[in-house]
């Protein structure tokens, strides 16, 4: 059957398809909608977990139990997976295991840019790369057949251009499957010497077993032109390259990991120039150089950094033009009308005291409410890096904001450390019982009270107030830094973004212009003709009317 | 034909956009065409700026349309114009706040009418992407304004 897919929803419909009966993974854009998809068949059991290793080392334990898993998160929610990924790699699998990973080149909704192929190499596990859904589709099938065949988990590498484009996709049912049976193997699961030591030697070996196999992969083609360029390219960069240099020689490669290295070898001895095109590092370019394959235009000549186009690659073939890096992200994101966090930021900008973020909406911040935040560096690391801080600079302040799908994700065991420690690191925890930033969906902890898990770790002076009251925030805020221990405040309320439009009304007799409501710096509030609008979108949250001294809404 | 035709919707989140893309895809799709999609949304969940690209012809490779290669540009509730999309001869369909105020948020469908003037899908083909995207009720009320969009741009032109 013939249907117009996203990369995302393919994956989702192969894995499916192929038997998967477990599916895991935590929210990050662009490789949220795998798991939001897979969450609707009935036949899989399909979980946010609290983090990417968590969501992994559960897969392993499906595939241990003789069944197909999948796993799907963003390039640096492998970061957090890589740990149980890098002995996986030891141990193999039993059912087909498949990692479907995500990254953003470009960095449109992330803090860095990462080429996920590079794990697959230090790991020595295969990356699969399709370069389009129906690809997405074959592969994410063809994946779990190489981890059974190989034992080995796999990875299947997608980009935003993949995981977020659509194209048509010929689906042709599920496959049959059979579980594998359950048993008892210390030596191949249990890692600790010498069973890690042989489990090292059969993966090399394995290894090897794989680079001819990537030489034989149907999936691994050439379209032959032109015997004057060759290009070597993978994933998104095969379409950009087969559109812009339509009379060149291609090697399209869909194993990155390992490279087909004997199919690579003879088709440049065929070519007089060859070209290596890929998005994000020069992953496959160093590879084919190391064998001494004459490359004469690569990665670092094309373009070093950034999402990759057409016109990057024609003015770089006809207009002999290297392309300048694109610098900064093409959005610049808002806070939703009424967002609960508007009011925290407003008086945190304002405050004076080091403030270490983390990643979610609150972001956002940085931008919108200037000096309201000072660091982002990734998931769970505010709160750390507040303590850091501290030790190092006793007698500053330091406060570190994080969400609740964050804080279950890693915040725990960093406020655990602060505590231990005796670090007086004032930690607000913004609790609108939800993952907003990737579509609101639910964490592990939704149904955790968490003053009491924070009073657990041994916290004493724990406050709770509403998103809404920012003047006893600030009171709470100013008491809490002043004091000598850790200290938490629990901002409670809900995410905004399904709310339906309340809007409130400005009596313009009484406004006299006077801006102090713009400080809330609300989406749907503005100045228009030299008077202030309220937008149709606006929830009747009330921040603004609280900071109007005149009542001049309401 | 063996040119890709390029199709950008752009305008404000929660006008229809990704939807009005959707369907003008799954037309192509019926009518034999490869085709490709690409959708942007901003970081913000609402009232934010969206577009979507729809490109197809007998072999589609982007998904994305380039600068200066569209050859209709769809706007709806678009505040300033998307980066420079359209190609020079391109066609600008604006979707103007007198439309908006009389179809609201099935505007979409108004230009999806105009726009389907120009391309070469049966009707057939139009009303079946339509149907296999709304419930019943919903259904019956856009295929009326699609068709009304539809009869409004009488003038039937042939595309690139």
């Amino acid at each position: 059957m013939k249907r117009l897919l996203s990369g995302n929803k393919a994956v989702a419909t192969g894995a499916y398809e192929a038997g998967a009966v477990f599916a895991s993974g935590y929210p990050g854009t662009p490789a949220t909608e795998i798991i939001e998809h897979l969450v609707q068949y009935q036949d899989i059991s399909a979980c946010w977990a609290a983090n990417e290793k968590i969501a992994l080392e559960m897969a392993s334990g499906a595939s241990f139990a003789g069944k197909r898993s999948i796993v799907a998160m963003k390039h640096v929610g492998l970061n957090v997976a890589s740990d149980p990924l890098m002995t996986l790699a030891y141990t193999g699998v039993r059912a087909g295991l498949l990692i479907a990973v995500s990254d953003d080149p470009g960095m449109n909704s992330s803090q860095n840019e990462q080429d996920s192929r590079l794990y697959g190499h230090m790991a020595n596990v295969p990356v699969l790369e399709p370069s389009d859904s129906n690809e997405a589709y074959l592969l994410t099938k063809e994946g779990f057949r190489i981890s059974e065949k190989f034992d080995t988990p796999v990875i299947l590498r997608l980009t935003a251009s993949i995981s977020h484009t659509s194209s048509i996709v010929e689906t042709c049912g599920k496959d049959n499957v059979a579980d594998k049976e359950v048993f008892k193997e210390p030596s191949k699961y249990v890692m600790l010497p010498p069973f890690c030591n042989q489990r090292r030697i059969d993966m090399l070996a394995r290894l090897r077993n794989l680079e001819g196999f990537s030489d034989e992969f149907g999936f691994n083609r050439v379209e032959f032109n032109s015997e004057e360029i060759g290009i070597i390219t993978s994933g998104i960069s095969y379409q950009y390259a087969k559109e812009a240099v339509p009379d060149a020689s291609v090697l399209k490669i869909s194993m990155t990991n390992p490279l087909p290295l004997g199919m690579i070898r003879s088709f440049s001895e065929k070519i007089k120039r060859i070209y290596v095109i890929e998005e994000s590092g020069p992953f496959m370019e160093k590879t084919i150089r190391a064998e001494g394959i004459n490359v004469a235009v690569g990665n670092e000549r094309l373009k070093v950094h950034g999402e990759l186009s057409i016109t990057d690659i024609r003015d770089f073939f006809y207009n002999n033009k290297p392309q300048a890096s694109s610098a900064g992200s093409p959005d610049d994101g808002t806070f939703c009308p009424g967002c609960p966090y508007l009011g925290v930021f407003c008086i945190l900008r304002n405050s004076g005291i080091y403030i270490f973020g983390d990643i979610g909406c609150y972001t956002l911040a940085a931008k919108t409410f200037e000096g309201s935040i000072d660091t982002t560096l990734c998931m769970g690391a505010g709160i750390s890096q507040a303590a850091g801080f501290l030790k190092s600079r006793p007698h500053e302040k330091a406060v570190a904001v994080i969400g609740d799908s964050t804080f279950f994700h890693s915040g725990i065991p960093a406020l655990i450390n602060v505590v231990h420690h005796g670090i007086p690191v004032t930690v607000i925890i913004l609790n609108n019982r939800s993952t907003a930033m990737t579509g609101g969906q639910p964490y592990t902890g939704i149904n955790i009270e968490l003053a009491k898990l924070v009073e657990s770790t041994g916290v004493r002076d724990i406050t709770e107030v509403d998103f809404y009251d920012i003047s006893s925030f600030r009171k709470i805020l100013e008491t809490c830094v002043s004091g000598n221990e850790t200290s938490v405040i629990i901002l409670n309320g809900e995410c905004v973004i399904h709310n339906n439009p309340n809007p409130k009304i400005i009596n313009s007799l009484i406004c006299d212009l006077c801006g102090e409501c713009l400080k809330i710096k609300c989406p749907s509030l503005n100045i228009r003709n030299s008077s202030l609008h309220i937008d149709p979108d606006c929830i009747g949250c009330g921040l603004c009317s609280a900071l109007c001294m005149k009542g001049a809404i309401g | 034909m063996d040119k890709t035709v390029n199709i950008v919707f752009s305008g404000t989140g929660g006008f229809g956009i990704i939807t009005a893309s959707d369907i003008c895809a799954s037309a192509a799709m019926l009518s034999g065409y490869d085709v490709k999609k690409a959708d942007i949304r901003g970081i913000a969940k609402r009232g934010g700026f969206v577009m979507s690209s729809v490109r197809y012809g007998e072999k589609v490779f982007s998904p994305k349309v380039e600068p200066g290669t569209a050859h209709f540009l769809i706007s709806i509730n678009s505040v300033g114009k998307p980066p420079a999309l359209l190609s020079e001869k391109g066609i600008s369909i604006d979707i103007t706040p007198d439309l908006i105020k009389k179809y609201g948020r099935h505007s979409n469908l108004f230009a999806l009418g105009i726009l389907s003037e120009y391309l070469h899908f049966d009707r057939e083909n139009w009303l079946l992407a339509i149907k296999g995207r709304f419930m019943d009720g919903v259904m019956t009320l856009n295929t009326h304004i699609f068709l009304e969009g539809r009869d409004t741009c009488s003038t039937k032109r042939s595309v690139v």
